[in-house]
């Protein structure tokens, strides 16, 4: 217990670091309400991707040792289009920057490292609950498509909370969340075909990239296909061996503020996501966005998750708090 | 002349061959079941722990290998793609897979494949058979197998066929469940660790038997093993290829070369979806780099290059003579030759017609007949 403690502080002071590396922590607490802005973990500089990805393994381990103790939390997710409910029946107009309209065909997303920031003190880890499904160590499957309707090929189970304990006194007044879109660098990489739920599913499965998708988000714009699959890219080295690296690890790092987990929502908008790309056409690289750093669908796509395509900052567009 | 590292290697076959049994003939037995014990002059292959070869396991690889179960829609195997008349390549320009989807890629041959380093013609990640299964299997673009999103589908297939109740419980004994994804991908990388050749002439030759290649073919090896042509330097060694691991391998080596095989800019530009290493890691020094693949068997494995934009090995040796393909026009044009990318190892010579044969008769010298019909690879189906 005493050791887990330490460990999770570790995880924190590294988080904080980061966050701090960032350059905007003071801003970060100001405008409550808005989404910010947060440079991926790594994108800019492989070798970040290492301290970050130690941190990632401390936070694992701690949620693989723990026993559930601390305070229950729930940390709600929405899939929207603007301001309209995602949904696998029906259709969605005047998406991107040619006003298409959007046929649905996935919508599914890992996040890790959950953490909740209260009104005073330090961010605090979410401990998941190894529910056995939807959670695994440090990692979590959001899934709001329900293989009905466009989306046939995917599952009917969805998922759209993040369940967990976190170490805080009860009443402890929460004001904000932080989490890293995709899987751990620690478990990106380990077999798939021998993984656990939710590591299990082949359509999330990016084997010529060695991991995983980190997010699958498909659809068509009349004829036009666009999926948009985020994952780390630019990996060599032996999975079996553990010496898997990525140029282009893609773990976008989220910082919102204003998050109450027991009034707020997290809203993922995919009007937000592709406000500045064109739907209706494919103009080059593989259809959509498949993390291709000259695709020219990701120069726009990339940034809206949060990841900067070369040297601009990048500003996600995709998380909102309501 | 010999290469001194050609003259290595058939000492060493020969001391192996002089080893097992004391008879230094040139005719090896071949075995009768499937192993992965290396043949004569190979050294041991490198399998990973948590997968040892069993025969159980290599022979359930190979129903699993050529049953169409194993795609989505029940019309392909990786037995479709990888035909073993033609060394376990398709024939074909490019792949075809299940759905009808052009692959942008032409297949690869098996041929020793347990040896090999990196697997595919350009992706210096995918490194375990196992692991390389799952991209024919689940892989969405292009669709091969056209399998994501069914493998349980997949699992209830094969769980519903009572001869895979057996060869899976014999292949994985003492599991509760042995129908999961995991042995499925570690009965089929058995089964292609299995797939050894080493009884061409050329083995044959190298083994001591001097009556094994025409006397053109031996004065092919001198080109083909000299420093005018330079062909050994990617594709030397036991299994014809410098992207090679083994038992012994302590330091690993993951060559990609670029042989001017295009030059759309002048800046050695490839044509978009088939850029080499540079399509995984986006750098542009990796525009082009391909795996040197082996050249056992390659007169059967027509067309040829990662495209199989060269139809014939004639076309092949124009394309080193001349350093660099030259395309006079249209969408690919370029000229190969002044590709800056180009490695330095494809510099270009003039071959005469006797010496042109020569190194092709030497190439068709390379070819293991027997491996072509071995029962023991065999469709168990009938099929392919
Ligand atoms: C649709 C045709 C197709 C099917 C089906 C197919 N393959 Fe392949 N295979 C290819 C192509 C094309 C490549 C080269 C891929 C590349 O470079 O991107 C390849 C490459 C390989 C390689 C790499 C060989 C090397 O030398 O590096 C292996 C191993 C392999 N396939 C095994 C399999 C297995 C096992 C299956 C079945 C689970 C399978 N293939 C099914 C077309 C196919
Ligand atoms: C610098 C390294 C290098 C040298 C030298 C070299 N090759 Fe290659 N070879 C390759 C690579 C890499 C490929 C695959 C290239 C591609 O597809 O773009 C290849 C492909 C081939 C192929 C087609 C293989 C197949 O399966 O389609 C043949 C045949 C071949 N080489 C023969 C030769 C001969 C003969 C020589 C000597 C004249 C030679 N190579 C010299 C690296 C080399």
């Amino acid at each position: 217990m005493t050791m887990g403690s330490v460990k999770t502080g570790l995880a924190i002071l590294c988080a904080a670091a980061l966050m701090q590396g960032c350059g905007d922590d003071s801003h970060m607490a100001m405008d409550a309400g808005e989404d910010h802005v947060h440079t991926d973990d790594v994108a800019t500089d492989g070798g970040a991707d290492a301290a970050v990805d130690a941190g990632s393994d401390v936070t694992s381990d701690a949620a693989s040792d723990a026993t559930a103790t601390g305070t229950a939390v729930e940390i709600r997710f929405e899939a929207a289009v603007g301001t309209a409910p995602f949904s696998c029946t029906t259709t969605f107009p005047q998406m991107g920057t040619s006003r298409a309209t959007w046929t649905p065909l996935d919508f599914r997303f890992y996040v890790h490292d959950v953490e909740l920031v209260p009104a005073t003190g330090a961010p605090v880890p979410v401990t998941l609950d190894q529910d056995g499904t939807w959670q695994y160590r440090n990692v979590a499957l959001l899934d709001f498509e329900n293989a009905s309707g466009t989306c046939s090929n995917g599952t009917t189970a969805t998922n759209a909370v993040v369940r967990g304990r976190v170490d805080a006194p009860a009443g402890t007044r929460f004001t904000g969340l932080r989490f890293k879109l995709g899987v751990p660098q620690a478990l990106n990489h380990q077999n798939p075909a021998a993984a656990p739920s939710p590591l299990n599913l082949s359509t999330l499965f990016w084997a010529w990239q060695s991991g995983y998708k980190f997010a699958r988000i498909d659809g068509r714009a009349g004829t036009n296909a666009v999926n948009i699959h985020i994952g780390s890219t630019g990996c060599s080295g032996d999975a079996m061996a553990g010496t898997v690296t990525c140029s282009e690890p893609n773990r976008a790092q989220y910082a919102l503020t204003g998050f109450d987990p027991t009034t707020n929502v997290v809203v993922a908008d995919l009007a937000a996501l592709l406000a500045t790309t064109d739907v209706s056409r494919d103009q080059g690289g593989a259809p959509g966005c498949m993390s291709g750093l000259t695709d020219p669908e990701c120069a726009t796509i990339l940034p809206a998750f949060g990841i900067p395509v070369g040297s601009a900052p990048a500003t996600q567009t995709f998380f909102r708090v309501r | 002349m010999l290469r001194p590292i050609t003259f290595a290697l058939t000492v060493a076959a020969a001391a192996l061959v002089a080893g097992c049994g004391g008879d230094d003939s040139a005719t090896v037995t071949r075995p009768t079941e499937l192993t992965a014990a290396p043949p004569p002059g190979f050294p041991a292959m490198r399998i990973p722990a948590d997968n040892a070869f069993t025969r159980e396991k290599a022979e359930l690889g190979r129903y699993l290998f050529y049953d169409r179960r194993l795609s989505g829609n029940e019309t392909q195997s990786c037995g479709t793609c990888h035909r073993q008349r033609y060394a376990f390549t398709d024939g074909r320009a490019r792949a075809l897979g299940s759905t009808m989807q052009d692959h942008p890629r032409a297949s690869m041959s098996l041929v020793n494949v347990g040896y090999t380093v990196t697997l595919t013609w350009a992706n210096p990640s995918v490194r375990q058979l196992e692991r390389q299964a799952l991209v024919p299997m689940f892989g969405e673009s292009p669709v091969e197998l056209g399998l994501a999103g069914m493998e349980s589908v997949m699992l209830d297939r094969l769980r519903a066929d009572a001869r895979y109740q057996t060869m899976f419980r014999a292949a994985f004994p003492g599991q509760s469940e042995p129908f999961t994804l995991d042995n499925v991908t570690k009965a089929i990388a058995t089964f292609e660790r299995a797939i050894l050749s080493a009884d061409s002439p050329y083995d044959r030759y190298q083994r001591g038997d001097r009556s094994a290649m025409s006397a053109s073919a031996v004065r092919g090896m001198d080109l083909y093993f000299g420093e005018r042509l330079e062909c050994f330097h990617c594709h030397g060694g036991f299994n014809l290829t410098d992207a090679v691991i083994t038992a012994a391998t302590r330091i690993e080596e993951t060559p990609f070369h670029n042989t001017g095989l295009y030059n759309l800019d002048g800046m050695g530009a490839y044509p978009a979806g088939n850029t080499g290493v540079h399509e995984i890691t986006s750098n542009p020094a990796d525009m082009g780099r391909f795996r040197a693949p082996t050249l056992r068997n390659i007169a059967v494995t027509a067309p040829y290059m990662h495209d199989g934009s060269i139809a014939t090995l004639d076309g092949v040796l124009d394309h080193y003579a001349a350093g660099g393909r030259t395309i006079a026009s249209g969408p690919n044009a370029g000229v190969g030759s002044a590709s800056p990318l180009r490695s330095e190892f494809v510099r270009g010579f003039v071959l005469s017609p006797s010496e042109r044969e020569d190194l092709l008769a030497f190439l068709r010298a390379l070819t293991d007949q027997s491996l072509l019909t071995d029962p023991r690879f065999a469709d168990p189906f009938g099929r392919e």
